[in-house]
């Protein structure tokens, strides 16, 4: 059920008083973003958005999108095409939620099939996407394209506000997790939020997962993930994106020597040589 | 990690809402395969016509000409 405009706004305060100790993602690090506290995200209050655009690059249903970047991370993977660029959390334009949820509107009124809130991590904006939802006259076509790091009380606070969750489930284990990305309890996290979204789907919102292939990750990483999916989650779509580059630190190969090569033929026909024994329906788009 | 937030922002955008200044990325594969990051809808048929054996970019292409011939 769509929310309307006072719950929204409820929720949003609800959130933005949260912000005196933070716990929006799994790193609960309690930090006042209210008071400018130094937080590992390095996030305050406020949104700021560093780049936007309508995007075709998006899965066949969702296109045309309208992109929204929202600044400001809590992983740091090495590969990140976003990076460094998405960690500056005040990079860009200050995000006035009416003032977008027009723009949004206007997108909508041109074409745009779907707002697609990324980032960054569009999580840890909690509180903007919520008053982005309440500003708009009419519902949005929200999209939450996220790692998918978020506590639960986040998840709730989303039900009836975002129409599709877009997920990244990255890595088959947190070893990976840890030296790619800088986070821990990533599977136990990830795989608790996956279900826990697509119990809302009674409520309307939509559960789509992708997973990036990563060159020497085929087992311990995409196999895992295929097989978590195909058992737990076997009715929901979900994407093999097999358009990886070495960016950023990936490039440099120090941590992650395995990282700085593109797939090759091989890599992919391993790939979905897997998703057939395990009758996972993948589709292979070139979203990225 | 990144330093806290400041009182101010630093302006520089990496595309506005009209996609201005935006990077795409292509990357060509030796085996034949395009692979591209952010496709606004003017690169749609340049990409297309990268790869025309790609019956994935056709079908994003067919979208936007769809989306185009409407009112």
């Amino acid at each position: 059920m769509p929310l309307t405009r006072e719950q929204l706004l409820e929720r949003a305060y609800q959130t933005k008083s949260s912000l005196r100790s933070c716990t929006l993602c799994e790193r609960r690090c309690g930090v006042d973003r209210l008071a400018g506290q130094p937080a590992p995200c390095g996030l305050g209050a406020e949104t700021h958005c560093f780049k936007r655009h309508l995007s075709y690059a998006e899965e066949l249903d969702l296109i045309p999108s309208y992109m929204v970047y929202f600044a400001g991370c809590n992983f740091r993977c090495a590969f990140c095409v976003q990076a460094p660029t998405c960690f500056d959390p005040i990079r860009g334009e200050r995000v006035d939620p009416e003032a977008l949820a027009a723009e949004c509107g206007r997108q909508v009124d041109q074409g745009a099939t779907t707002i697609n809130l990324l980032g960054g991590e569009p999580s840890l904006h909690l509180h903007t996407i919520l008053e982005l939802a309440a500003a708009a006259p009419r519902p949005l076509p929200l999209i939450l394209n996220s790692n998918f790091y978020m506590t639960p009380e986040v998840l709730d606070l989303l039900d009836g506000a975002v129409g599709i969750y877009l997920a990244d489930f990255k890595f088959g284990n947190d070893t990976c997790a840890d030296r790619i990305a800088g986070v821990d309890r990533y599977v136990e996290v990830v795989t608790r939020n996956l279900l826990h979204a697509a119990r809302q789907r009674a409520g309307g919102a939509r559960l789509m997962v992708r997973h990036l292939l990563m060159p020497g990750h085929l087992e311990c990483c995409f196999k895992p993930v295929a097989a978590w999916m195909a058992e737990h989650l076997p009715d929901v779509p979900f994407n093999v994106m097999e358009g990886y580059v070495p960016a950023w630190r990936a490039a440099e190969g120090r941590r992650n020597p395995e990282l700085t090569r593109t797939l090759d033929a091989g890599d992919r026909a391993a790939a979905r040589e897997v998703l057939v024994r395990l009758q996972v329906s993948a589709r292979k788009e070139i979203c990225a | 990690m990144s330093t806290p937030p400041a009182a101010t922002a630093r302006p520089m955008l990496c595309s506005d809402a009209e996609g201005r200044d935006l990077v795409i990325t292509i990357r060509l594969a030796p085996d034949g395969s395009v692979y591209l990051h952010d496709i606004p809808p003017d690169f749609v048929p340049i990409a297309a016509a990268l790869a025309p054996q790609d019956p994935d970019l056709a079908r994003r292409a067919a979208i936007l000409a769809r989306k185009a011939s409407q009112p």
